[in-house]
């Protein structure tokens, strides 16, 4: 057998940044000889390396890409990463229970004023530049004041208590909101929709509100293709109604040109881990490995199930069990034509997902994703009278979640 | 004459036969045929090559060991630089506007190393390039042949057939581009491996019509099968427990050929002959009924062993003719129409990568001392196959072939037999392509579909982030950036032939 062809092995070891594995078949060229151990080798090519014939089928050296078996796809932006927003939203010191009342109080794209206003209820936060400055043109010192009682009379009465202000604009949000979010995710190109319901209490002041209280009182996941999966996480609910609040999310409603323009803060909810440790979008979500102590942050077990974070049952052409602990920012800014009952405003949002285990086949270990379409993402918000949805938390979610295929059609509906 | 008629309408019988690949490339291996066996007169195995020249062979029964070394080597050419790698993670990947690929690639990094099991994954089995390739194997054949003499000699029948050991036959169809990244990863020679275990069983049939002119006809025989495998998947996360049924149906299919024979003087002699196109079609179909009620159906027709139409045009002439000695030189022209081939996915190459027609000669002497006789061939093939420069990568080669034997006649109580002993070496020519540049855009439109395919257009996103790894080209096809093949082929064959 006569050699044939060119054999040009130009390779130039430049820099060591990377670990390759590189198995016993390859060809043994210069540093890349070695039988399957972990070598820790990056070589810049200069030149392609041809082929030999031979004794056999031969592969010249190359790039397979860096080592990252299993990690996910190259994308511009990580999925903790915002879109427009600040990374940290400031969610603060939970209290008993684990509901977030601290507001944002640092590196908030949001106005300064409801970060000031609300603020006055904590007194770590009272001395804030933000606090004091008072830069919202409308309140003032004494309008700090007077939210942050308004603040306190909403969780004491469960009012909308939007006291200390003056009389409702046109675009005041105040008061009590069932929030449907509509979502939409992609698996291996089968759509998922989500619902998610959750409870506002709306405290606003001028132009800018706070949630002075907020919880999410349940979510579903529906496949619509043939072979797309749908999600239940009921028994999660009731934990991510005290869990994972959205308490001290800010925004602002304006009067402009006659319509409303609506800023939500851009807001990060986590289920089934340490809140508020992993709302921090800088803090990697916990693994399987990572269960929480007593001392350290990770995944906790909200259904009881004695399973890792929160169960999703699986059902339709896979079933099975996912345990899984996400992540999911929204955040809204959208012109809406009055906010007097009923608005749908698009919704800007992301998710990890974080499947840290499952329990049946490896499909359930599949992620899904946003869907491309943004108009498959909104929100419905339909203001509550005041003999709706009462009661204590539990109380108020079974109404929100029988209310909402009546009060949010669009958002409740495929 | 009964068995005549039967050999002409299995003939014209316009159905899918069982191909020849093998047959074609050693010719025939027992008697005096050669490379050259439809030109020269030699055996039983007439009955394939020249069906007229079963009426100059001796009647009688021929067994035979062939064993066959295929040494085919592909070398893939280095990948030069990450940035031409997929990314792993790429499945809900779509273009911009939100509509999937039409395919989704495996991580190259993930394909090339594999991925370890954890609490997310199962394992996944590496299938590093040309880690799986072909053309590498050693197959034994049984021989076997019959030549019976009618009516005075004016009709000849005989049969012929190659039959593989061990496995008896195997096909196997893959794909000749980034599509086999979910399989093999490999290339395979696309006229060699597996075509080198098809079974070979021709029919033929000669009439003398004059003692200078006679008229021949066969045909290979073989199968056309077709199966439907109704599924039931009780769940899409647990295949393993799918519920499967069968409906397969067997056709006998044929090929005819016909040879002609002629004799303008003592010495000279002239062939012609031609070999339709012959190939196994192998129907494969599955419906899937999902518990709720889903049924979806898909299925492909796999072409196996294709060989084109054949014509061939030969000529010998007998240098020396005298009772203890004869000297005979032989020339073949043959011509494949290759132009036609489809591939074993049904794919006809498409311009600008279509196959060419080929022509292919073909010279020879045999010589015969006494009882002694000894044959000597020597062909040159050129590959049908363009280089390999865009999207496909079927690897073939230039061929030369040379055949050498010889043959001992000797009486047994009575008997005349020969033995016979033939050694074949056939080199494929060294051959390097290098892929052309794919141009990719923004707009991750293909541009150039004969190229090698940028598996990651450029405006791919997931969940509406771009995906920045996509600009320019990223591929998993095994034959990229280049590759060269080659190598050689080595047969030999020792064979019996009685009298009757």
């Amino acid at each position: 057998m006569s050699s044939f062809g060119r054999v040009v092995d130009d390779l130039a070891v430049t820099h060591v940044n990377a670990h390759a594995t590189l198995p016993r078949w390859r060809r043994a060229t210069g540093a890349y000889a070695h039988d399957g151990a972990i070598v820790v080798a990056t070589v810049a090519l200069v030149g392609a390396s041809a082929c030999r014939l031979g004794g056999g089928d031969t592969v010249g050296v190359g790039y397979y890409g860096a080592v990252q078996a299993g990690s996910g796809g190259a994308r511009n932006t990580t999925p903790n990463q915002a879109s427009g927003g600040s990374h940290s939203q400031g969610n603060g010191t939970p209290l008993a229970g684990g509901m977030i009342t601290k507001p944002p109080t640092t590196a908030s794209p949001e106005p300064s004023g409801p970060t000031g206003a609300s603020g006055s209820s904590n007194p770590s936060a009272a001395g804030s530049p933000s606090s004091t400055a008072g830069s919202t043109p409308g309140i003032g010192a004494a309008g700090v004041g007077a939210a942050g009682a308004g603040a306190a009379g909403i969780a004491a009465a469960g009012a909308t208590g939007a006291t200390g202000t003056d009389a409702p604009g046109p675009c005041d949000l105040s008061g009590r909101w069932l929030s449907t979010v509509h979502y939409v995710t992609e698996a291996l190109g089968q759509q998922q929709v989500t619902h998610s319901i959750l409870y506002y209490e709306i405290a606003q002041q001028g132009d800018s509100f706070t949630i002075s209280k907020g919880m999410q009182c349940s979510d579903d996941t529906v496949g619509l293709g043939s072979f797309a999966a749908t999600v239940d996480t009921r028994a999660s609910w009731a934990a991510v109604a005290s869990k994972a609040g959205y308490t001290g999310r800010t925004g602002s409603s304006t009067a402009v040109n006659g319509s409303c323009q609506i800023e939500f803060q851009k807001w990060y909810a986590v289920r089934g881990a340490t809140v508020p440790y992993y709302t921090d979008p800088a803090n990697a979500l916990p693994t399987v490995d990572q269960k929480a102590t007593d001392t350290a942050p990770g995944w906790e077990d909200w259904d009881g199930d004695g399973n890792p974070g929160i169960t999703g049952v699986v059902s339709g052409a896979v079933t099975g069990k996912v345990f899984i602990a996400p992540r999911l920012w929204t955040t809204i800014s959208a012109s809406v034509p009055d906010v007097s009952s009923l608005f749908k405003v698009p919704l800007q949002w992301n998710v990890e997902q974080n499947v840290m285990s499952f329990d049946g086949t490896p499909l359930l270990a599949g992620e899904a994703v946003r869907a491309t379409d943004m108009s498959l993402h909104f929100v419905e918000l339909a203001r509550l009278a005041p003999d709706q949805a009462t009661g204590d938390d539990q109380a108020i979610c079974a109404s929100l979640i029988a209310l909402a295929p009546t009060l949010t059609p669009t958002a409740a509906g495929m | 004459m009964r068995a005549a008629v039967w050999t002409l309408a299995v003939a014209l019988n316009p159905a899918t036969a069982r191909a020849s690949p093998l047959t074609d490339l050693v010719g025939d291996t027992s008697s005096a045929g050669g490379l050259q066996a439809g030109t020269v007169p030699g055996g039983a195995a007439a009955a394939y090559f020249n069906p007229a020249l079963l009426n100059d062979a001796p009647a009688g029964a021929t067994v035979g060991f062939t064993v066959l070394n295929q040494r085919f080597d592909v070398a893939l050419d280095g990948r030069p630089g990450t940035q031409f790698a997929v990314a792993n993670g790429l499945e809900n990947a779509g273009h911009a506007d939100g509509t999937r690929f039409d395919n989704y690639p495996i991580g190259t990094n993930q394909l090339q190393f594999g991925r370890a099991m954890d609490a997310r994954h199962l394992a996944f089995a590496a299938r590093p390039r040309q880690a799986a390739g072909s053309g590498h194997e050693t197959t034994t054949y049984e021989v076997f042949g019959l030549v019976v003499k009618l009516f005075k000699e004016h009709l000849a029948l005989g049969i012929h057939g190659l039959i593989p050991n061990g496995q008896f036959t195997q096909m196997r169809a893959f794909f000749n581009d980034e599509r086999e990244q979910y399989f093999s990863n490999s290339l395979h020679p696309e006229l060699c491996s597996d075509r080198m275990t098809a079974v070979t069983l021709a029919l033929g049939a000669g009439l003398k019509l004059t003692d200078g002119l006679s008229l021949g006809v066969g045909a290979t025989l073989g199968l056309k099968a077709n199966v439907v495998a109704p599924t039931y998947v009780v769940d899409a996360g647990h295949l393993e427990n799918i519920l499967i049924d069968m409906n397969a149906s067997v056709n006998i299919g044929i090929s005819p050929h016909f040879g002609l024979s002629y004799k303008p003087s003592d010495r000279l002699h002239f062939t012609a002959t031609v070999h339709t196109p012959q190939q196994v079609e192998l129907g494969t179909n599955f419906t899937f009924l999902l518990a709720n009620g889903v049924e979806q159906s898909s299925g492909v027709t796999f072409v196996l062993d294709y060989t084109p139409l054949q014509l061939g045009l030969g000529g010998s002439f007998d240098l020396v003719k005298e009772t203890e000695q004869t000297l005979t030189l032989a020339a073949t022209v043959g011509y494949a129409r290759w132009s036609t081939y489809v591939d074993r996915h049904g794919t006809e190459p498409a311009s600008p990568y279509a196959w060419s027609d080929t022509v292919s000669p073909t010279l020879g002497m045999r010589y015969r001392w006494h009882d002694l006789s000894t044959l000597l061939d020597v062909t040159y093939k050129p590959t049908p196959v363009p280089k390999q420069t865009g999207r496909t990568n079927y690897v073939d080669n230039d061929r030369v072939s040379s055949s050498i034997g010889a043959a001992y006649h000797f009486t047994v109580l009575g008997t005349d037999m020969q033995l016979g002993a033939q050694v074949q070496v056939h080199h494929l020519v060294e051959r390097h392509q290098v892929k052309l540049e794919t141009p990719t855009n923004a707009e991750g439109r293909n541009l150039a579909p004969a190229l090698v395919k940028d598996e990651v257009p450029d405006d791919a996103q997931i969940g509406g982030d771009p995906v920045t790894t996509a600009q320019g080209l990223q591929t998993n096809n095994a034959g990229w950036p280049g590759f060269a093949s080659g190598g050689w082929i080595l047969g030999a064959t020792l064979s019996l032939t009685v009298a009757l």
